[in-house]
């Protein structure tokens, strides 16, 4: 896959936040930012290398040919369902899903069907529900919020493949 | 309060225990891959994990930093402001736009929400509010998306996932056309204490 501007444009933001951070609101502002950026490094840090050795791991042992086979890019729509309602399933934050969709496309997944995975974890996200929207907004909030969302995956499963066939 | 102060303590997997049990759960996983695919198979894990590492480190040092500094200058009350103004499709448009800049974990987004929502917000704002964040936030998107699946994908994931909260707001203005935007019994709670302070 290729990722080699993805450095480029990442440090590019953080030199343009720190100058805007710098002429918005100091240096005062700028170490903020910095302590902001070392608390948040401290919990990446201690997640990130082992839940991805554990998705690298998953990955592995699911057979190659299955995940080509059920969410690959010859799956189509079914795939794109398929993707979407697992990546609803997953059961933790953007630390273990990115991995994960990592782990998926070097085993087969189809580019569409990754789409609509990392979407449905995003809206259906049934440990955020569990967690955070449940305990806080309620129950009648969770399921408008839900039935609302329900084919938001599968459009964008479906928008990415009509993007990549023009790509 | 910023993100990573409330993510020590709320996000599960902030502390040491997390190591272990994210250790555990990977050593299972070595074991039973070795078990069901042999030492090559685990190597071949490894072999590919080292390099994806390799690859992380300059990326998500950067995505940090991002994290930092966007933390610093889209404070909470900023976002409380934008997403007060607006109905109807309008509405569905800021939150879209709001909810796309608003930074954080759900620790950060769900107490707005439920702020905004309590002072009144319609359900159809917030919802959308809630999905464009959770589906656009840039936020997410350098600080996670882009170190991991680079830049061709995060663009067409992006692009593909602009009309979401459009959909799920023009629905839930369906849905609460025949429901109602509350419960009968359910009035806007007291007037928040934050969120406009709060920063």
């Amino acid at each position: 896959m290729n990722i080699d501007a993805s450095i480029y444009i990442l440090w590019g933001v953080v030199g343009f936040l720190v100058l805007l951070t710098w002429y918005k609101q100091g240096p005062q502002g700028v170490r903020e930012g910095f302590t902001g950026a070392f608390n948040l490094g401290k919990v990446v840090i201690r997640i990130v290398p082992f839940a991805l050795l554990a998705a690298m791991l998953l990955a592995q042992m699911i057979p190659q040919q299955i995940i080509a086979g059920v969410i690959g890019a010859e799956s189509g729509l079914t795939g794109i369902v398929i993707a979407s309602l697992a990546g609803g399933l997953v059961p933790s934050g953007p630390f273990l899903s990115f991995p994960l969709a990592l782990s998926l496309y070097h085993t087969g997944a189809g580019l569409p069907q990754l789409i609509a995975f990392i979407t449905g974890w995003s809206v259906y996200a049934s440990f955020r529900v569990i967690v955070w929207e449940l305990p806080m907004m309620g129950t009648r909030f969770t399921l408008i919020r839900l039935a609302a969302s329900a084919i938001l995956p599968v459009v964008a499963g479906i928008l990415a493949g009509l993007m990549y066939e023009l790509l | 309060m910023s993100e990573s102060d409330s993510a020590k303590q709320r996000r599960p997997g902030g502390g040491w225990k997390a190591i272990v049990i994210w250790l555990a759960v990977s050593l299972a996983m070595g074991v039973l891959c070795w078990y069901l695919d042999g030492p090559d198979a685990v190597e071949a894990s490894l072999d590919n994990y080292v390099s994806q590492i390799l690859n992380l480190i300059p990326r998500m040092s950067a995505a940090v930093l991002i994290g930092g500094f966007i933390q610093v200058l889209v404070p909470r009350s900023l976002v409380a402001r934008w997403l007060g103004d607006g109905a109807g499709f309008r509405g569905i448009l800021i939150a879209t736009g709001v909810g796309a800049l608003t930074p954080g974990g759900p620790m950060l987004a769900f107490p707005l929400v439920l702020v905004l929502r309590n002072s009144g917000a319609s359900l159809t704002s917030v919802i959308t509010f809630i999905t464009a964040w959770a589906v656009l936030g840039i936020h997410r998107i350098v600080m996670w998306e882009l170190p991991f699946m680079g830049t061709e994908f995060a663009a067409v994931r992006y692009i593909s996932s602009i009309p979401l909260p459009i959909i799920a707001g023009l629905t839930i203005m369906l849905i609460t056309h025949f429901i109602g935007d509350r419960k009968p019994d359910d009035t806007p709670g007291s007037p928040p204490e934050t969120p406009r302070g709060a920063a």
